[in-house]
């Protein structure tokens, strides 16, 4: 499991971690999100030991990580731009891996080039951004990490082969029990594969649930009636919206009880609806809608 | 920094192999062209030139490599390797890279501080080796000492500037800054003290821009230091490097600043790359270092450009002075501000640190304009001299007196120092003006008067001074221009020249017998031939002991220049090395110009026997020419050599008698191929010549003779005068 707590880092006067907690629980995928600049990479590179904080905690498997090399040897990390040696082809880099991570593994180095077609003898700075993505990955695969970091992993790639990262990734979580921390704009993707997320503002987490706890705990609801419409009482809307007769709610609590209390109004249709990702994300960060904030929380 | 983290207790390996290959990998263009560069300095070219040296000779050459060479090597490739096994720090990309790696901080700066110095230093030990074992085969004896000699020296280099250059490094985020700052500090403080001498001599009477660095400067600029005061010498037969503690103090300085480059590390933060100061707290030192560089470097440029060429020593100066120092040192301060802050917009916010910057860099003009440390007052009390040499010179003169403590005339320089600084003013005013009255003019003419204190706690005092010298008077516009008085300053330099004890101090080569070795005598006069001429050998010992008596007894003074006004002057120049074998010693030149009132001098330099013969034109095809020109080498039964003597390019010696008759022999020969050629009264100008002269006797003609021959490496006579057997001393 990762733990973070009451992590401060300040970058010249500017506070870019503001006393941040976060809690990755072991063997899940765990997506940290955030508008730019709200310190999503500054976690991360707490994590994988680059940064040494200003104050507060950061653990690993129960073990502070910075400067700690049985914990980092535990831990791959691609970031969202990658680095290679100058003049280094994925063979040179395989075999600095395999000096520096002892459990790394060259039979499913051997086993993924079917998934990743890459010239092993060119430099890795000669592939174009999505290969070395894909270099990144073969290689941090290959380290049989127990955790896994992960900074905008998938961009750059085409969409069969951000699936088959995914899946790759996926399988090792399943079989390994890899706990996997991904960084990335892409909430769409996101909410397919992460079972835990973490939305993160101005170096602060906001939210941090599971997925499921997440989008089963506030509903879109979209209805009309006949007339003018009755006092929404027994809802508690927390945004509202209209378009001719067809309004469109959002409200606090489980889908069965919103559903109840809609259906016991009779308007002509109603129709509920779980929240994407993208859309808590959106209500959350989006402005001054506090209420949302509460109602999530 | 959490507690846990700092107390944490590494397992990590102290070196790691992994990271040392990579290092090794992406360094390799580098030790591999210092390690061929070292290839063929070393074992390539002493092979080649250990059949010409000998044993002596290739331990010098050996030793000079290093001497020469090491440290610009050291000095580069150290850099450069630092440069290569840092970058990482610069750029976030990788330092984000490194620093995920499950290597810790301490273990990746050793095995890249041991990457340096093992690229470098392995393959210099293995160079050593293979030369030792191609000079032995070529037959070799003992050169394991100053192997030994050399490969120690190079290590205390290479320590020290892989030190020097990971501390410049690891100061800064910003690629190619490390560099920038290790090339300025090598030589920062040979920069500084020509800037504030030539500061100090612009407006403090006196004090004069010199080239010769104090010992601090030197201290502080290895590379300087290393070129001005240590060379190879030879010692008890063997040859010795010198300046063997300034290297172990080199060695220990490379070792403290490599743990300060770790040290510094050790706080660094991963986010710092890109800045051009990786320490915050570094950040002031920065600025402020920038700050003082350009107000001394780029004000006095701006001041020599817009008002240096006046020549002027006023309140006016001293204010322009200032505000050129205040507008160099705006730059400095606003520019390293611009680089720390990364942005233009930095006057509003920095303005309080300019101001205490501005206030110390007028606070430093005012102290050098108004003398606030009395610089230009100073006389040294006698008890805290040692010795003083005084020198009058200039186009007309040249003077030269040393007193020392307990000389009864001590005190007279004294008072003269203080006299010149008391009449500041009024000699300025004397050498300004011209007078004219009633159609005649008068002027003093300037010449300098240097004064060179030693003092008793080790110290040099140095001041020069231009004063007037001599007056001088055109009655009217028609009239030539006369001399007329010589000044109080040139009337007691001239004094104090004409004690008996100062010019034996002036002139130590016409007592020092055994200890002085004459070289050339070359006399100019422009009376008879109006070209120069050289002097033989017993030439020059009368004219040395002509010119010793006509000193003495006040017939001759220092040099004078009167060649162009006056045709009864001969000029006189002796050539001497301080060294009874005339073995790497030092050169001196004693040069007078001599008038017939120096009548014993002067009837030696008009006795043309006293001269070479003229043998420069002699064709040495026509065997009767020959045999009038060398009669001792055409027919040399009735001739016996006497002496054989060798100048070359740094030294001189004598040959042993053994050598005599061979000489005799193939010196025909020699001649008759080219290999030899008749001396042309010109110096020896290169290590590669060197001049023979032979002295004969014809007994039953009661004749002596000498010939000089110029000599080339390479030819057979060569190996014969330069063979450690055949010298006699």
């Amino acid at each position: 499991m990762i733990e973070i707590q009451d992590l401060v880092k300040t970058f010249d006067g500017f506070r870019a971690l503001d006393g941040l907690t976060l809690h990755v629980p072991q063997g899940g995928i765990y997506g940290l999100v955030g508008p730019n600049g709200s310190g999503k990479s500054t976690v991360i590179r707490h994590i994988t030991g680059i940064y040494r904080p200003d104050s507060g905690s950061v653990t690993v498997g129960g073990q502070p990580v910075y400067e700690n090399v049985a914990v980092k040897r535990r831990i791959a990390y691609i970031s969202d731009d990658v680095y290679a040696f100058l003049s280094a082809s994925l063979k040179d880099m395989k075999e600095f891996y395999r000096g520096l991570y002892p459990q790394f593994d060259t039979q499913r180095y051997e086993q993924l080039r079917e998934a990743f077609p890459l010239d092993e003898r060119k430099a890795i700075r000669h592939l174009s951004k999505g290969m070395q993505k894909q270099a990144a990955f073969w290689l941090a695969m290959c380290c049989r990490p127990d955790y896994l970091v992960l900074d905008e992993p998938v961009d750059g790639l085409d969409p069969v082969m951000r699936r088959r990262v995914w899946g790759i990734l996926m399988n090792d979580v399943a079989e390994r029990g890899t706990t996997v921390l991904v960084s990335s704009h892409n909430l769409r993707e996101l909410e397919d594969v992460c079972d835990h997320v973490g939305i993160i503002d101005r170096g602060r987490v906001l939210i941090e649930r599971s997925l499921s706890e997440l989008q089963d705990n506030i509903v879109k609801l979209q209805i009309a009636f006949e007339g003018e419409a009755p006092e929404l009482s027994g809802l508690d809307v927390l945004h509202r919206s209209a378009a001719g007769r067809v309004q469109t709610l959002i409200v606090r609590g489980c889908q069965a009880e919103v559903e109840q209390v809609a259906a016991s109004l009779r308007p002509l249709f109603y129709d509920l609806l779980p929240l994407t990702l993208e859309e808590i994300f959106i209500y959350e960060l989006g402005g001054d809608d506090n209420d949302l904030k509460n109602a999530v929380l | 920094m959490s507690w846990e983290v700092m107390t944490m207790i590494s397992k990590t390996p102290f070196f790691d192999k992994t990271v040392a290959r990579q290092g090794l990998k992406r360094t390799l263009p580098l030790w591999l062209t210092h390690a061929v560069v070292w290839a063929m300095a070393m074992p390539v070219l002493m092979t080649n030139i250990y059949p010409h040296t000998g044993m002596l000779g290739i331990g010098y050459y050996i030793l000079m490599t290093v001497h020469i060479g090491g440290p610009l090597m050291a000095a580069f490739f150290s850099m450069m390797m630092s440069e290569l096994l840092c970058n990482y720090l610069y750029s976030a990309r990788s330092v984000s890279f490194y620093h995920s790696l499950p290597v810790r901080r301490s273990a990746l700066f050793r095995t890249n501080l041991l990457v340096g110095l093992g690229a470098l230093l392995v393959p210099a030990a293995l160079i050593g080796l293979v030369t030792w074992l191609m000079l032995t085969a070529l037959g070799a004896r003992d050169l394991v000492p100053t192997l030994l000699r050399w490969f120690a020296a190079y290590a205390e280099y290479v320590i020290f500037f892989t030190g020097f250059s990971l501390l410049c490094a690891h100061v800064t985020g910003h690629v190619g800054i490390g560099t920038l700052i290790y090339a300025i500090l090598n030589f920062a403080a040979v920069a500084l003290e020509l800037c504030v001498r030539f500061i100090l001599s612009m407006f403090l009477y006196g004090v004069r821009v010199r080239t010769e660095l104090i010992g601090v400067t030197r201290f502080l600029s290895p590379l300087v230091k290393i070129y001005y005061d240590h060379g190879v010498l030879l010692q008890d037969g063997a040859r010795i490097y010198t300046g063997g503690s300034y290297r172990l103090g080199l060695l220990a300085a490379g070792v403290v600043m490599t743990l300060l480059a770790w040290l510094l590390y050790r706080v660094r933060r991963s986010e710092s790359a890109g800045e051009i100061v990786s320490e915050p707290a570094l950040r002031p030192v920065f600025k402020y270092c920038m700050t003082a560089g350009f107000a001394f470097i780029v004000g006095v440029i701006l001041y020599f450009i817009t008002y240096f060429i006046r020549d002027e020593q006023t309140p006016a100066s001293l204010l322009w002075f200032t505000v050129c120092m205040l507008a160099g040192g705006a730059i400095g301060y606003f520019v390293s501000e611009m680089m720390l802050r990364k942005s233009l917009r930095v006057f509003k916010r920095s303005l309080r640190g300019f101001a205490a910057a501005a206030a110390a860099i007028v606070l430093f003009c005012a102290a050098i304009g108004f003398d606030f440390f009395g610089v230009e007052r100073r006389v040294p009390n006698l008890d805290d001299i040692k010795s003083v040499t005084v020198e009058l010179y200039g186009v007309a003169a040249f003077d030269t007196a040393e007193i020392r403590a307990g000389d009864p005339w001590l005190s007279d320089v004294t008072d003269m120092h203080r006299a010149i600084i008391r009449n500041k003013d009024e000699d300025r005013s004397r050498l300004s003006r011209t007078e004219v009255n009633d159609g005649s003019q008068s002027w003093w003419d300037g010449q300098t008067v240097t004064l060179e204190y030693e003092l008793t706690n080790g110290s040099k005092l140095i001041r020069a001074y231009t004063l007037p010298a001599w007056h001088w008077v055109r009655p009217d516009e028609d009239a030539d221009v006369e001399q007329d008085v010589s000044s109080e300053y040139v009337d007691t330099v001239a004094a104090l020249c004409a004690y008996p004890e100062v010019i034996e101090r002036a002139y130590p080569m016409f007592w020092g017998e055994g200890q002085w070795y004459q070289t050339t005598g070359e006399v100019w006069q422009s009376a008879a031939t109006g070209d120069w001429k050289q002097l033989n050998e017993e030439g020059f010992k009368k004219a040395a002991e002509a010119l010793k008596q006509d000193l003495l007894e006040g017939r001759l003074h220092g040099w004078r220049n009167t060649r162009e006004d006056n045709g009864d002057i001969i000029e006189v120049t002796l050539g001497y090395i301080k060294n009874e074998t005339g073995r790497e010693g030092d050169f001196y030149d004693v040069h007078f110009a001599v008038t017939p009132e120096a009548g014993r001098t002067w009837a030696v330099l008009t006795d043309m026997t006293n001269y070479c013969d003229e043998l420069k034109d002699v064709d040495l095809s026509d065997p009767e020419a020959f045999g009038q020109a060398y009669p001792m080498l055409a027919h040399p039964d009735g001739w016996t050599c006497t002496g054989a003597s060798v100048i070359s390019w740094k030294s001189a010696w004598t040959l042993s008698e053994s050598v005599y008759d061979t000489l005799t022999e193939q010196l025909p020969g020699a001649l008759a191929q080219g290999d030899v050629l008749p001396w042309d009264y010109d110096m020896v100008r290169s290590e590669q010549q060197a001049r023979l002269t032979l002295t004969y006797c014809d007994q039953a003609a009661q004749e002596t003779a000498e010939r000089s021959f110029m000599i080339f490496e390479g030819s057979p006579l060569w190996d014969l005068i330069t063979d450690e057997e055949n010298i006699a001393g």
